[in-house]
């Protein structure tokens, strides 16, 4: 009896660096396991974007969407919580038939910050 | 057959919050299988301080980048909230294979006042004994 490689997990990154725009974060057919996301400064809180997960291109289907917490926790005072969170999928994760794209909502949806300078995706 | 089973920690602790510093929790050529990870600041000065955590494939003479992490970078006006919580990540599945030993780097690199803080943190590995077919 062997295990499998494919019992193992990969992880990506991306970077606010990277830019906002849709990109391709996974080639090809993958499960999404798990995502990490460190909060980025903002200039005000309860006003972020949400995280998109779409399959395939930057038009394609939406399987995961979240707004992850940032800013402040004392409201108009933006003294600056920038939390790590893990967001678990559970079961087999995601599966992604073609591959796997970062993207964020419009302005305003809910808000016009992106919450997020890092996403770290665990996938197989 | 062999399993991975058994698991083991590695402490990081930084001696200096200026520079880069390398952390070989595998030693290069060894298989190595990361399970989870946690870290937190001491002596954080500035609200959006952070550093940067690398986990890296190799040695400090040769590797390459895995993936990227940054610790919850907890907020508050100077001399406020020294210490944030670690936070739990728990890799999926079997864990992430690093085929040539494992590093972490930890590079305090942003905020505006940077850099200006410790790391202290845990990894919990599989010391990575490849199963026989």
């Amino acid at each position: 009896m062997s295990i499998d490689r494919d019992t193992y997990c990969y992880a990506t990154t991306w970077l606010y660096s990277d830019g906002t725009t849709a990109q391709e974060l996974i080639a090809g057919r993958a499960r999404v396991h798990s995502i990490v996301g460190h909060g980025r400064v903002t200039t005000a809180s309860n006003d972020s974007r949400s995280l998109i997960l779409r399959n395939g291109s930057a038009s394609g289907s939406v399987l995961y969407q979240s707004v992850f917490p940032s800013a402040s926790t004392f409201g108009f005072l933006v003294v600056g919580y920038e939390p790590t969170t893990q967001v678990n999928m559970g079961g087999n994760g995601i599966l992604f038939d073609e591959s796997v794209w970062i993207d964020w909502s419009a302005s305003g949806v809910p808000g016009q910050y992106y919450p997020l300078d890092l996403v770290t995706v665990f996938y197989s | 057959m062999s399993l991975l089973t058994n698991a083991s920690f590695y402490v990081i602790e930084t001696s200096t919050p200026t520079a880069t510093q390398d952390f070989q929790v595998k030693a290069s050529g060894n298989l190595c299988v990361l399970k989870g990870f946690s870290f937190s600041y001491l002596d954080r000065a500035g609200p959006t301080d952070f550093s940067t955590i690398e986990f890296r494939n190799g040695d400090t003479t040769s590797s390459s980048l895995v993936f990227t992490h940054i610790p919850t970078s907890k907020g508050g006006f100077v001399g406020y909230a020294t210490y944030t919580a670690p936070g739990f990540i728990d890799v999926p599945r079997l864990g992430i294979r690093f085929d040539d030993g494992l590093m972490v780097r930890v590079i305090p690199s942003g905020g505006p006042d940077p850099p200006s803080m410790y790391v202290v943190g845990q990894i919990i590995y599989s010391p990575g004994m490849e199963p026989n077919s």
